[in-house]
């Protein structure tokens, strides 16, 4: 597993938030630091769908203990949490 | 597991609860069935747990015992192993498991059916616990139960993460158990209204962490919808033996009703609804087995074995004719006890909207 760039995922997942996820909120207002659970971006049919693309794109499974408001707050948040699992993943 | 099955009195029109009839479900392995043997339980996997209610319910349990059963096991239970703090574990398994607490499951409300994301009932950060108020509407078990499963928001703003589970003692003050609703079908499933009025729940009854709400459900979903719904596999199986019978010796126009082409084409077609929906079920419980994201399969299981239900149940009723309104014959009750099934634990529609998604729509 190649380690990916911090910069390079967040440019991602905002490319799929803004353009994929399809939350009816104008690309604009969704920044890395955007509060995606107050802005409804992230219901129950939105999340499962990222936790879907989370996993098909960067070969990462959030295990129940991650799966918190804080870790799925923002962009941000979210792109830590990948990177986190990812090295956990790598280290084993 | 079939010949046992027998044994546990139906009586479902006497709907009264009974810890002895419990007691027996549990002592065949039923209410502890998808529990580590550690807990008390039988240590299956989602596979063989659905084999044992399969069995169960061909063999000729009560559909509607052991919907509670499995109300109990699938809802409950489950989510107490997966998600208690290891010392809630250790106090409440044992004893679910053995049939000495009764478990209900108190997810729906009055405004929230399909709609689980936004949860009337609410629960409020007090020291050492949660404050619970709100009302939780066809509790299965809930006039009977010992304790109680339930969902409350905590952080209107947190979308995904605004609910949490707890687990409540029906004791708890400020917690109220409604009379048995009058149900169509599943009589010997009690269900009802559970009021929560300033119900204190310490923080060592709380499920998962804070705002983890939606994914104990979630989870507790995809048992509940390809295992439960193995009940439903033995009832058609059931269903399609006593046809088969009957089409074979009943005499209509000088002909046994078995050498009718329409009977028969509509026995067929009673057959491949069974088969399709077993496979389609069993691959959704090896998918949880396996570790793999069981998303797709479960809600493919539980619309196909559903539906099926239905319409087997109904076509049983065009075999037995003006027998099926009897209801001594029973078929009147079978289709009574699988119309319910298209609608709890997710819709038909919304079981169709989850394979949308599970297909990248």
């Amino acid at each position: 597993m190649t380690d990916l760039d911090r910069a390079v995922l967040l440019d991602q997942l905002l490319r799929y938030v803004r353009e994929e996820l399809e939350a009816g909120v104008p690309a604009d207002l969704i920044t890395p630091d955007s509060p995606l659970l107050e802005m409804g971006v992230l219901d129950s049919v939105r999340t499962a769908r990222l936790l879907a693309h989370i996993r098909t794109a960067y070969d990462v499974r959030v295990p129940p203990v991650h799966m918190t408001g804080e870790h799925f707050r923002t962009p941000s948040t979210i792109t830590d949490l990948i990177l986190l699992l990812r090295s956990q993943a790598a280290s084993l | 597991m079939k010949a046992a099955a027998q044994e546990i009195p139906a009586d479902s029109s006497a709907a009264e609860f009974r810890r002895d009839r419990w007691k027996r479900l549990a002592g065949l392995g039923l209410l502890g069935a998808a529990v580590p043997e550690e807990h008390g339980g039988a240590g299956l996997g989602a596979l063989d747990t659905a084999l044992l209610y399969e069995a169960a319910s061909e063999g000729g349990a009560d559909t509607g015992l052991l919907f509670a059963a499995a109300a109990h096991l699938f809802a409950c239970v489950r989510p107490v192993l997966e998600f208690a703090l290891p010392e809630t574990r250790k106090a409440l398994l044992p004893a679910l498991c053995a049939g000495a607490l009764v478990a209900g499951n108190a997810m729906t409300e009055p405004e929230s059916g399909s709609d689980v994301s936004r949860l009337a009932t609410r629960a409020t950060k007090v020291d050492g616990g949660y404050l619970l108020d709100g009302v939780k509407s066809f509790v299965s078990n809930g006039p009977v139960a010992d304790i109680y499963v339930t969902y409350a928001t905590t952080d209107p703003e947190g979308g995904y993460f605004g609910s949490t589970a707890f687990a409540v003692d029906r004791d708890s003050p400020g917690l109220d158990a409604g009379a048995p609703l009058e149900k169509s079908g599943l009589a010997a499933c009690q269900a009802g209204e559970v009021v929560f009025t300033r119900c204190f729940v310490p923080d060592d009854r709380m499920l998962g962490r804070p705002g983890q709400g939606q994914l104990v459900f979630q989870t507790s979903m995809q048992w509940e919808r390809s295992c439960l719904f193995a009940i439903y596999l033995g009832q058609q199986e059931r269903l399609v033996r006593r046809c088969v019978h009957h089409v074979r010796e009943r005499r209509q126009f000088g002909k046994r009703l078995a050498d009718l082409q329409p009977v028969a084409n509509r026995m067929a077609d009673m057959k491949l609804r069974l088969e399709s929906g077993r496979l389609l079920l069993y691959r959704a419980c090896a998918e949880i087995d396996d570790g793999q994201d069981p998303s797709l399969w479960v809600a493919m299981a539980k619309l196909a074995v559903s539906e099926a239900a239905v319409a087997t149940a109904l076509d049983a009723g065009r075999i037995f004719g003006g027998r099926a309104f009897l209801a001594e014959y029973g078929i009147e009750e079978q289709v009574r006890d699988a119309l319910p099934a298209t609608t709890f634990s997710g819709t038909s529609d919304i079981q169709r909207q989850l394979i949308a998604r599970g297909m990248g729509l």
